[in-house]
């Protein structure tokens, strides 16, 4: 059951980097993106839980008798602050792809690298 | 008391910046402020040197899953480095009219340094330099201009798949021995080199590595001067410290073949485009690519030497020609020279001579030791491709000529001296035990060879930019079929 676990996560990854690469519009490489982030966070939570997916949460009264009868919460704390950061990553993004069409009135890659080379072009000569 | 005043460097450095938006009248001086309390701190700690390192743990947790930072001899070295370039980047943006945008970003990318700097444990490090990769964002588009911000989302897409592997990395090593201290990693001589070159490559797109910094040649070059120069020098030495860190707490021999392998094809790939742009950022932009493979190469204390005095010179550099665009008025190498003011001369003059690795002058002697430290087709390698990122270089010293004024604005040249003189301190001090005429021999024969290939070999219009290999979708091509082989590598072996 694990191992199935661990192919879909690398599944999920695969595809965020393959549609990452392959999608020429902006909007949906950023969205790729964001299925790459969620299967490191699955991974995350898969290596949290190797010993149990119990949460761990006391109720104040009980003697924690032995520490893998509850999932591990250090990686749940690490991917928090992942995901936030992630977040801000994706809205600075957007917030470029946002100026990008609105100067150059196309949200497509190759448009825009074709766009940017000539400005470069003809901004060198001397 | 060392910790506590540790503590309170740690606290007082994250807190100023967010002071500059109370005082935007102010905010142009406060990174002075900010700069001279932490070079306090800093002989504060070089006095007390005897009792380094100091190690800090926050919040009581036990040593494997609190955070934990440790202030070594080698941060001590590259903070005073990277304040000492703050303050001259601080002294020549004084020159030009900034918003209070520009100084609360630089300033707290500073602070976002030092702790970087001080970070022991992987995840401290991963959130230091995710804040310092959106800094540098934010800070290559600045002017808010199309090219600068297209060449940051580029940077930015590389940038979060690095750190998407990253944090795979760090998750397989917590799986599998429970903690992300880097003192204990060291000691329990974790070998599984998949996870630790998945935790290297984010390191590796920091500090401008071929292959994985595809990214380098439009933003170093749309950027602001200043900001080319923070990217080349302070960014670039965040990750080879990081990379230093990490090969020293793994022993695995794969991993340092691995590093060689892609210094050795950056060095290489870093001089040969250098020589080959018409665009003055883009050949130093290049140079500190080729640079930074010497530094991989050998990545030792000497290695360290060498990225700390080689950031010292390349911001120099950078400073100098970022003041000589503003002054000529154009980027382009295809045109006659243009006289400059003297200060400018002496300044771009001492981080030539600096990147030719002539003694006393700071970077030589480390060059020297790198150059000769595997076998003779290495180091034969390794000469040749100095000498050709000294012909890329060549071709800039000649665009100027000095001129009868001395100063010319008054903030820059104060800036671009006060570089150029703890350069030329520190190459004193280096230098000072280990001169032989060997090494100045060696430097006039290299730096002549360079000369006469360059007048023999270099027609002013066999330029050009393989723009097409640095596009977005070539650039993840390229990631992806370096991940492919280390994945095939790793179910091999």
């Amino acid at each position: 059951m694990r191992e199935l676990e661990l192919f879909f996560i690398c599944a999920v990854f695969i595809c965020g980097f393959y549609g990452v690469y392959y999608t020429k519009n902006m909007i949906k490489k950023l969205l790729m993106l964001g299925v790459m982030n969620v299967a490191t966070i699955g991974i995350f939570l898969f290596i949290g839980s190797t010993h149990s997916i119990i949460p761990p949460i006391l109720s104040g009264h009980e003697r924690i008798i032995n520490q893998y009868s509850f999932s591990d919460p250090l990686p749940q704390a690490l991917v928090l602050t992942a995901v936030v950061i992630g977040f801000a990553t994706q809205s600075l993004s957007l917030v470029f792809v946002m100026y990008l069409s609105k100067n150059y009135k196309t949200i497509e890659e190759d448009k825009i690298e074709k766009l940017v080379e000539e400005e470069r072009k003809s901004d060198l000569e001397f | 008391m060392n910790s506590e005043t540790l503590q309170l460097f740690i606290i007082l450095t994250l807190g100023f910046p967010f002071l500059i938006p109370f005082f935007k009248k102010w905010s142009r001086y406060f990174p002075f402020a900010y700069v001279s309390l932490s070079l306090v701190f800093l002989l504060f700690f070089y006095l007390n040197r005897e009792l380094l390192p100091i190690r800090l743990i926050f919040g009581g947790w036990s040593r494997s899953i609190g955070i934990e930072i440790v202030f070594s001899q080698e941060s001590l070295h590259f903070l005073a480095i990277t304040n000492l370039i703050f303050l001259s980047v601080f002294f020549v943006s004084l020159s030009e009219k900034k918003d209070w945008h520009y100084y609360f970003l630089l300033n707290l990318l500073l602070a976002d340094i030092t702790c970087l700097f001080v970070a022991n444990d992987l995840f401290n490090i991963y959130v230091t330099l995710e804040l310092l990769s959106l800094l540098s964002y934010l800070l290559i588009s600045i002017e808010l201009k199309n090219r600068q911000i297209w060449s940051s989302l580029k940077y930015m897409i590389l940038g979060a798949i690095g750190f998407n592997l990253y944090l795979i990395g760090s998750a397989i090593l917590y799986g599998e021995t429970g903690t992300l201290n880097l003192s204990i990693i060291s000691s329990l001589n974790y070998d599984n080199y998949f996870a630790i070159i998945l935790i290297m490559i984010p390191l590796l797109i920091k500090s401008e590595v071929f292959f994985f910094s595809m990214w380098v040649p439009s933003a170093q070059t749309e950027s602001e001067s200043t900001i080319s120069t923070i990217l080349s020098a302070v960014v670039v030495n965040a990750g080879l410290f990081h990379l230093f860190r990490l090969s020293i707490s793994f022993h695995s021999q794969m991993v340092h073949f691995f590093l060689l392998i892609v210094g050795l094809s950056t060095v290489f790939f870093g001089a040969l485009f250098s020589l080959l742009q018409r665009d003055i950022k883009m050949i130093l932009a290049f140079s500190t690519m080729s640079n930074v493979g010497f530094v991989l190469i050998f990545l030792t204390d000497t290695g360290m030497a060498y990225a700390c005095s080689h950031s010292l010179y390349k911001s120099l550099l950078f400073l100098s020609v970022g003041y000589f665009i503003t002054i000529s008025g154009s980027k382009d190498c295809k045109r006659p020279a243009t006289t400059v003011p003297i200060s400018l001369y002496v300044a771009f003059i001492t981080g030539f001579l600096s990147l030719v690795g002539f003694p006393f002058f700071i970077g030589g002697v480390f060059k020297h030791q790198i150059i000769f430290s595997y076998n003779l087709i290495t180091s034969l390698l390794l000469l040749f491709v100095s000498i050709l990122s000294i012909m890329a270089l060549i071709r800039i010293f000649l665009l100027m000529k000095p001129g009868y004024r001395f100063f010319s604005k008054p903030f820059v040249d104060v800036g671009l001296l006060l570089l150029s003189f703890v350069v030329l301190f520190s190459g004193l001090m280096t230098t000072i035990n280990r001169f032989s005429y060997d090494l100045l021999l060696e430097s006039i024969i290299i730096l002549c060879i360079s000369f006469a290939a360059f007048i023999i070999f270099i027609k002013r219009d066999n330029l050009f930019y393989p723009y097409k290999l640095f596009k977005l979708s070539n650039s993840l091509a390229i990631y992806s079929i370096m991940i492919g082989i280390i994945i095939t590598l790793s179910v091999l072996l």
